[in-house]
């Protein structure tokens, strides 16, 4: 902690060290690094979920973790102006609420660039990011042509 | 409307700071101590005379201050009340007020100090705010990935604007209304005279909402006294109480609800406030609100979910200045989030002071309407609103 003496205030610098678990969402973060969607599957009534959900929301029961074809229909885009998080620099990003093929939800992502037009009821692939990240949930983005998609096996 | 309970809980005073970007100085606690006193004296209460106090804020990153509750009832002397923390994310304020409202419901508690605070404005740079803000969305799963308030709303909005053709346009007329209803606060943040036209060429946050569609980041506090009705100091002034109280969740996940573009958890939160207090149609039946406007077209999806207009309705009775000062039901005459400001802790205890003082026509000169008000409603949320709270007001 740095201290600076501003008269009536004292400018603190906090830097913090934090470990941050994966839990058991880990097979989910894994797929995500090497740009595959891995989502949740009720063991009693089939139901995926992607993002997962840890427990069914139907039956309250476990699930069992499958890979979706990572195929995913936009719904919803927005262009933000800003930085990823831990990231320095600020550029325009687009997000996008995507129905992954296969799931029940809407997932939160990332598209790998700015869209010139809307891409309101596209398809879309997940894909590895090629940058670098700082957390798995920002290791994977999704691409616009299934020929962009950069694969590697499924550790 | 007596509730169930028999014992609506009555506001015997309130007082807020001017919301701003304090940087002069000023600590939170200067602030906390300021409107504690000021609450107390309009109440005609003493310390003493309180045994409960709830203290709303939504970051101890803001404040650096774990565990407030204690070091405020330190500060304002009140070291024999019971005393506790609440906090909701922008919902903090409101959630600590529906805790006093269970307080004095229950009987655990005769009178009760209602405190809130947040410095969002200048303890950290806007760009960490920012950050520690998206920390109240699922971190873990969206937080990391990009996730912020302004990214989700906009998800959730240009869903409403498919649904509905609700415009850009009709979303910038909230702004406008709000900056300059705040023109006549003067405890507003930043009160503006605007145009639709200024709105819509702002700078670009996340599209559709420009910078002039975005609340603000405010350094605030607020504090309200509650008693129950036996417990009150006897007065001839008027008086308001709270009628009603309702609290309900939804998905975290935007991507979770079945409809992303409707604020499902604030219609069930506003369903539970309004069976309390007895309103069966809050359209005719509420004539003031103030809505949580944490971006423009935030003022629609609440108004409708409110049951104020009907669904897709709230963009085109927003434009037809069905919600301005003259208009049907007058909403966020303090400004709002947007005029007023954001101060988590703080805006849902301001609501429930700007309502009650509407009600009693002793709100700010040129901003208090004309018509008789008898019953408003105050509503605030974390998240997108995923964690809602709703309050009835009204004369008693």
């Amino acid at each position: 902690m740095v201290f600076k003496d501003m008269g009536k205030s004292v400018e603190l610098q906090l830097n913090l060290k934090y470990t941050h678990p994966l839990g058991q969402w880990e097979p989910y973060f894994r797929g995500l690094k090497a740009g595959r969607a891995i989502a949740s599957k009720c063991t009693i009534c089939g139901r995926t979920w992607f993002a997962p959900r840890l427990d069914c929301p139907e039956h309250g029961a476990t699930v069992t973790w499958v890979q979706l074809s990572g195929a995913a229909q936009v719904v919803s885009v927005t262009v933000t102006q800003g930085r990823l998080p831990f990231c320095v620099e600020s550029v325009p990003t687009a997000f996008a609420l995507v129905a992954l093929h296969g799931a029940e939800n809407l997932a939160f992502a990332r598209l790998a660039n700015v869209p010139k037009l809307d891409l309101t009821d596209q398809t879309v692939w997940i894909s590895r990011d090629s940058g670098q990240w700082v957390h798995p949930s920002q290791a994977a983005c999704y691409v616009l042509f299934e020929k962009d998609r950069l694969q590697e096996p499924w550790p | 409307m007596k509730n169930k309970f028999g014992n609506n809980p009555l506001i015997l005073g309130g007082a807020l700071v001017k919301f701003g970007a304090y940087r002069n100085g000023s600590h939170w606690r200067d602030r906390v101590r300021q409107v504690a006193g000021q609450a107390l004296l309009q109440a005609q209460l003493e310390r003493n005379d309180i045994d409960a106090l709830v203290v709303a804020s939504e970051s101890d990153i803001l404040s650096l201050q774990v565990n407030p509750a204690a070091v405020v009832a330190s500060d304002l002397g009140l070291n024999q009340c019971a005393a506790m923390r609440v906090e909701g994310g922008g919902a903090s304020g409101a959630m600590a007020l529906r805790s006093g409202v269970m307080h004095i419901l229950s009987g655990m508690a005769k009178r009760v100090l209602v405190l809130g605070f947040d410095d969002a404005a200048s303890r950290l740079s806007s760009a960490d705010t920012r950050f520690l803000y998206a920390l109240s969305f699922d971190t873990d799963i969206e937080g990391f990935a990009g996730v912020s308030a302004a990214s989700l709303y906009a998800l959730s909005i240009n869903c409403h604007m498919r649904m509905y053709g609700t415009t850009q346009m009709q979303m910038a007329a909230v702004a406008v209304k709000n900056r300059a209803n705040a023109m006549f606060n003067p405890d507003a943040h930043k009160p503006m005279r605007i145009t639709i036209e200024d709105v819509i060429r702002s700078p670009n946050v996340s599209s559709p909402y420009n910078l002039l569609d975005c609340s603000l980041l405010s350094d605030g506090a607020a504090a309200i006294v509650l008693s129950a009705p036996h417990a009150a100091p006897r007065t001839e002034l008027e008086r308001v109480q709270i009628s009603g109280s309702g609290c309900a969740v939804d998905g975290v996940h935007l991507g979770d609800r079945t409809e992303p573009h409707r604020f499902v958890a604030k219609t069930n939160a506003a369903k539970r406030a309004y069976e309390m207090a007895g309103i069966c149609d809050a359209a005719k039946e509420i004539d003031v609100a103030e809505v949580y406007d944490a971006f423009s077209g935030a003022e629609i999806q609440g108004v409708e979910a409110l049951g104020l207009a009907a669904e897709g309705q709230g963009g085109p009775a927003t434009i037809a200045g069905e919600f301005d000062l003259a208009g049907r039901i007058p909403i966020n005459l303090s400004g709002g989030l947007m005029g007023q400001g954001g101060s988590p802790g703080s805006v849902g205890i301001a609501q429930a002071i700007t309502v009650s003082r509407l009600l009693t026509k002793t709100y700010h000169q040129g901003i208090q309407p004309t018509q008789a008000l008898h019953r408003g409603v105050i509503d605030a949320h974390g998240g997108v609103a995923t964690l809602c709270v709703v309050h009835v007001l009204e004369k008693v």
